[in-house]
């Protein structure tokens, strides 16, 4: 009797106790979505989502509406929508430079707050209209995955310091750490490109760095594990070569920070470690003085550089480097608003830079 | 044990069954025969009774009659002296006559000693010759199966241990069959609580016929409504003498050639006795492939219903484009195209099963590749969906116990369910009830989970891996054997230096 | 108490993960941002000195089993006599079956807020009630089973949080003692309360082969918790700035957002779904503490009163629909079991002394 009963719920609980399906093939979903600011309050979002093909290959759809705020964009999309448009899967988020310069956290809010977006959502700044990136035609895969692989392989290859949804978050709500996300640009109506690094006081958009700069940037923010730097060599006595130009990649550097805090001002030592190679070299003969020079060269380069860029994030009150987080870490009772106030602007930075090339390359 | 016979007994003394009503009940059948003689010298008359069906005419043409019509016979007594047969029992029991008919004896009785009756041996043993392991084959090791006889079996297994403490209980069971069945182990080292279950569970048996060991199997395991084999089955003599060993205790049923092993677990279930006569690393790199496959196969198809049903953002990009394009065209929810799939797999298992070998091979391929093609083809499935519930077929079939083979393959049709209701979260709810299931099951009243529950950690060197022989130098705990240790291990061998 | 048959006892060793399992629950999922809310980033601290705590109760409780007479029922017969120790009794029934609605109750908010926001409470209870019945009707050695699965399979879980070690900043939590005694208290007390559940050790005891020497065992599995529960604390506070941790409702699921496989894209699906293996024991060891009472103290058949318990409990989550009287349940029930625990066992300790001596001149 007691079976039965059970099995009569088991039936029971087949029939009714369904929860909502999603089935994979019938779904609209999202691999990338875009924010622009259209007017004063008005914004315009686009999602795109792929559409498979029998024969592989994948067409790009986008969708966009335009009201007040991110929930109401999102409903107007999905009103326009043929299927149910998901947000799960979602691989990038663009946002235009002028809704960037008005604030983000709106954006990012609603895509933390979705239980179904995963944390490694990279989040990026479209020069230019977001809108107009999306609608382009990149790649076979499918647009999604071309800027997020565009992306992901500036960082894990090339000179852009990591960062996603969850990074920009951390940074955010850090003390004493201001958050930056990559830009990239359109070049043509299938090639993209990065274009820099958008640097953010709060969540307000308030400076680039460009893209030449970002070999030093990155070294000041994050570990570079591959990024080449180009070392120009001028004229000098008795040298019979003119104008030599080469091509250092790093492949390995660490950077470790110092903060004096018993000093007045406030001293912040930078002491930048890089071990390179040469890959491209113009001149004749590559000497062992040759390549001291190159090394000597190379630190100078870094030391101008990252002391420029130091100075200009003092200038705008911004800390993408985390200074004020090392500050807090270091010391108890840290207050951030003193050292946001006075501390910070008024620091010393010095750096220290150890190059040493490793291999010249098969040839000297 | 001799309680037993001796109730058997009471129970036809009760009916009476004269000589007469036997005989008149016998001789209804057509291969009944009697035969009247008489001796030339001594001129004592006789008569033969036997089932031509079931005796050996040879044996009476050549050794019985011979002797009794030429040589001095008198009486009953002198047919052990004439007779070279071993196995001459004279009797005045009626009640005996039946059975002893029925089982291949040729009765004599003589006029002159009234109501006694010599019963010798004549039977016909037919049957297969000890042939190759078909449902257990193993590339090495020995490559002999029991066969439907239950002494050529004892035979077999006798010869494997020679040993006094090795013991035969023999009990009959079946209410019309009367099906011997023996049970094995070694005396002084299986637990006597085990020995006990079993003879106490033979011995409350009340079933008409006993067919094969599969029914006693089912008759006396420790939770019948469960989908789980509770004792495991063998047709290697080597496998059954090596448990026998062990401390385990065996049941052989005349007319079956599958032995049945208890008490035991689940584990054991995935070994194949040809993993003992492998290298250690390789057996275990066996075992654990087995694990895997088992696993696959049960969850495989529940997985893909869960993700494609619920959890898309579980898939990776790569696989999506695949998985949405080969699914564009199947009206069928994943549940339904999972739910077709299967049974047409388990459609083609159970036609190959039933036809003969050769048909059933065209079936395979035929089902297989037409089929498959052309479902695919047609849009009726999806060509990943094939692919994992071909894969899942595959794995199931090895599983080393064909029995456990058949449970696995059911197993997943709750998960297939569960799956759709839940996704992922049913999978895991289904698996809990499943863990509750395997938990609750008892072999012979030992643990079925055993040695994963109860965790026993020495139990787990012939488990999921099997560690060297020499490492094993102890019975499996669970089974509670009177000599624990095997053998005492090697003493720490003193370890040469390079070159010495 | 007529005594327990040897085949229905289990191994002491097994009592580690009784009390390792019963300890792990929802609460793993959430706890640190409760505990962040006063002591900031030094409230892994606060996680030693509350485990700390539950290694003292848990000698107080073996002393009280070992005076008492073997159970919470005859120590409450001693200290009380037989009718006032019976109400006694029924409070603990109405606090482990509240246990059970908290820890059930947790879970499917979790599920329906993560993966199905229309899952139906009503009817997940009544499946999840119908599998601890047919797990707590097996026995204690049942229990002892799913408390095992429970704690080794789920173990792998512990691994994936590596997965946040690029991601992670360990500096964070320096630098060390930057809060106030008091504030690290108020974390002490609110994490005891993710702590409860090993009291069931009250009623568990007669069903241990070699109680006495069991402690060690239960201390074993107090020491692994609060190591757990460390280990997951520094990770999250590594992982998450101090104010986006104040954010983060569930931060351990948070923190498996970030975890990427080749094969699975994202993580937090399954691990939820595996925390159903962790909830299981949770809900079966309360649900059989309860039912133990309750045979003890009713002539009622305990299989009868998993089923009264199951249908207060099924009848009581339909109740509960929103966050807000969720997160009322739970600090209910963390209340009434921190003052069950930390003030009532001690009392009912000495009583169960004095009254014995009494007893004994009389």
């Amino acid at each position: 009797m007691r079976k039965r009963i059970s099995n009569l719920i088991l039936i029971l609980l087949l029939l009714t106790g369904c929860v909502e399906r999603e089935i994979l093939d019938d779904l609209n979903i999202e691999t990338a979505k875009g924010y622009d600011l259209v007017e004063e309050n008005t914004i315009r979002g686009t999602a795109l989502f792929p559409v498979y093909i029998k024969d592989g290959a994948i067409e790009n759809r986008t969708l966009s509406a335009e009201a007040p705020s991110t929930r109401e964009v999102l409903e107007t999309l999905s009103r326009k929508s043929q299927q149910p448009l998901v947000r799960g899967s979602l691989d990038v988020v663009l946002l235009g430079d002028d809704m960037a310069k008005k604030g983000v956290l709106d954006v990012a809010d609603s895509l933390q707050r979705d239980a179904s977006i995963g944390a490694r959502v990279t989040l990026a700044i479209a020069e230019g209209s977001a809108e107009d990136i999306l609608k382009g035609n990149y790649g076979i895969r499918g647009n999604g995955t071309f800027i997020s692989n565009l992306i992901n392989h500036n960082i894990k290859r090339r000179e852009l310091p990591e960062t996603n949804l969850h990074m920009f978050l951390f940074d955010y709500f850090q003390d004493g750490k201001t958050p930056y996300l990559p830009i990239i640009k359109k070049v043509s109506d299938d090639t993209l490109e990065v274009s820099g690094v958008a640097l953010f006081d709060k969540d307000k958009m308030v400076d680039t760095v460009p893209a030449d700069d970002l070999f030093f940037f990155k070294l000041l923010v994050d570990k570079l594990s591959e990024g080449s730097h180009v070392v120009k060599l001028g004229k000098k006595d008795g040298d019979a070569e003119e104008h030599v130009e080469a091509a250092v990649t790093s492949i390995m550097s660490k950077h470790k920070i110092k903060v004096e805090n018993e000093t007045d001002p406030v001293k912040v030592s930078f002491k930048i470690v890089i071990r390179g190679i040469i890959k491209e070299y113009t001149g004749k003969r590559l000497s062992q003085k040759k390549i001291k020079e190159i090394e000597d060269k190379m630190s100078k380069d870094i030391t101008d550089h990252s002391l420029k860029l130091l100075g200009r994030f003092q200038e705008k009150g911004i800390d993408p480097v985390g200074i004020g987080q090392l500050q807090k870490h270091g010391v108890r009772g840290f207050d951030i608003k003193e050292w946001e106030k006075t501390l910070y602007p008024n620091a010393q930075f010095e750096i220290k830079p150890d190059v040493e090339i490793l291999e010249s390359g098969t040839v000297e | 044990m001799f309680s037993f016979f001796k109730n058997k007994n009471t129970d036809q003394n009760k009916k009476k069954p004269s000589y007469e009503s036997i005989k008149t009940a016998l001789e209804k059948s057509a291969d009944y025969k009697q035969a009247f003689y008489q001796n030339q010298f001594t001129g004592v008359k006789f008569s033969l009774h036997f089932f031509t069906t079931l005796i050996d005419g040879k044996i009476i043409q050549e050794d019985v009659l011979p002797s009794l019509l030429s040589k001095d016979f008198n009486d009953l007594e002198d047919l052990k002296t004439l007779v070279p047969i071993v196995d001459i029992q004279v009797s005045d029991d009626e009640s005996v006559i039946e059975q002893k008919l029925l089982n291949g004896y040729t009765m004599l009785t003589m006029d002159k000693s009234h109501r006694k009756f010599a019963f010798i041996a004549t039977k016909n043993e037919m049957g297969r010759k000890v042939s190759q392991p078909e449902v257990e084959f193993s590339v090495v090791g020995p490559k002999e199966a029991f066969v439907e006889s239950l002494s050529d079996n004892l035979n077999l297994l006798r010869k494997r241990i020679p040993v006094k403490e090795f013991t035969v209980e023999e009990v009959t069971v079946g209410t019309i069959t009367h099906t011997r069945i023996a049970l094995l182990y070694l005396d002084g080292l299986a637990d006597e609580a085990n020995v006990n279950t079993v003879r106490q569970r033979l011995k409350d048996v009340d079933f008409d016929q006993v067919m094969d060991s599969s029914f006693i199997e089912q008759l006396i395991s420790d939770n019948s409504l469960s989908p789980f084999p509770q004792l495991l089955d063998s047709e290697r003599p080597d496998r059954v003498a090596s448990v026998l060993v062990e401390g385990k205790i065996a049941i052989l049923v005349d007319g079956s050639p599958h032995a049945l092993i208890g008490p035991t677990t689940l584990v054991e279930f995935f070994n194949a006795y040809e993993d003992y006569f492998l290298n250690f690393i390789v057996a275990s790199f066996f075992r654990l492939v087995r694990v895997f496959a088992v696993s696959f196969s049960i969850l495989i198809t529940p997985l893909y219903v869960a993700a494609l049903t619920y959890h898309y953002e579980l898939i990776p990009k790569d696989l999506m484009a695949t998985l949405v394009t080969s699914r564009q065209e199947i009206p069928l929810p994943p549940i339904l195209e999972a739910l077709f799939l299967e049974l047409t797999i388990e459609l083609l298992r159970e036609a190959g099963a039933r036809l003969p070998t050769k048909v059933g091979q065209t079936i395979g391929i035929v089902g297989g590749i037409v089929i498959g093609t052309a479902s695919v083809e047609a849009g009726l499935t999806s060509n990943v969906l094939l692919i994992l519930v071909a894969l899942a077929a595959l794995a199931s079939f090895t599983t080393p116990v064909y029995r456990m083979g058949n449970t696995i393959r059911i197993l997943r049709f709750p998960f297939l369910l569960f799956a759709q209701l839940w996704g992922l979260l049913g999978i895991v709810f289904c698996f809990c009830f499943l863990m509750g299931h395997l938990m609750r099951l008892t072999s012979l009243g030992r643990p079925f989970l055993e040695p994963l529950y109860p965790p026993r950690l020495k139990d787990l060197k012939d488990a999921l891996i099997r560690f060297p022989f020499y490492k094993q130098s102890n019975r499996p705990g669970f089974l509670r054997t009177k000599k624990s240790v095997r053998f005492s291990p090697r003493e720490g061998k003193k370890k040469l230096d390079i070159d010495e | 108490m007529q005594p327990i048959p040897e085949s229905r006892k289990i191994s002491p060793f097994l009592v580690f993960f009784l009390i390792h399992a019963i300890q792990v629950g929802a609460g793993v999922l959430g706890f640190q941002r409760i505990i962040a809310k006063n002591a900031g980033y030094d409230g892994w601290i606060s996680v030693i000195l509350a485990g700390i705590t539950t290694h003292i109760l848990m000698m107080i409780m073996y002393l009280l089993l070992d005076k008492g007479g073997g159970d919470l029922v005859s120590a409450h017969r001693i200290a009380f006599g037989k009718w006032l120790g019976k109400a006694a009794d029924f409070l603990f029934v109405l606090y482990f079956t509240l246990l059970v609605v908290t820890i059930l109750r947790t879970y499917i908010e979790v599920v329906q807020v993560w993966m199905y926001p229309r899952l139906s409470t009503f009817y997940f209870a009544l499946a999840f009630m119908i599998l601890a019945y047919y797990i707590v009707s097996g026995g204690v050695r049942n229990i002892a089973g799913v408390a095992f699965f429970g704690t080794v399979l789920p173990s792998y879980l512990l691994l994936t949080f590596a997965f946040t070690f690029p991601f992670s900043d360990f500096r964070n939590i320096l630098p060390v003692f930057d809060h106030s005694l008091k504030d690290m208290l108020i974390a002490t007390k609110n994490m005891s309360l993710t702590f409860l559940g090993y009291e069931s050790i009250l009623l568990l005891y007669p069903f241990i082969k070699n109680a006495k020497k069991s402690q060690k065992h239960a201390q074993w599995g107090l020491f692994t918790t609060t190591t757990v529960y460390v280990i997951i604390a520094i990770i999250s506070f590594a992982f998450f700035s101090e104010k986006q941790l104040a954010k983060t409702v569930w931060a351990t699921l948070s923190m498996w957002k970030i975890v990427e496989m080749p094969f699975v894209e994202r993580f937090e699906y399954i691990g939820i779904a595996n925390w159903c293996l962790v909830i299981l024991p949770n809900v079966c060891i309360a649900l059989w503490c309860a039912s133990r009472i309750m045979k003890r103290i009713t002539p009622i058949n305990q299989r009868h009163s998993i089923w009264i318990l199951s249908v207060i409990v099924i009848g009581t989550l339909s109740f509960l629909t929103n966050r807000k009287q969720v997160d009322m349940l739970n600090t209910l029930s963390g209340e009434i079991g921190f003052y069950l625990n930390y003030v009532y066992i001690p009392i009912l300790l000495l009583v169960v002394i004095i009254m014995k001596k009494v007893r004994k001149k009389v």
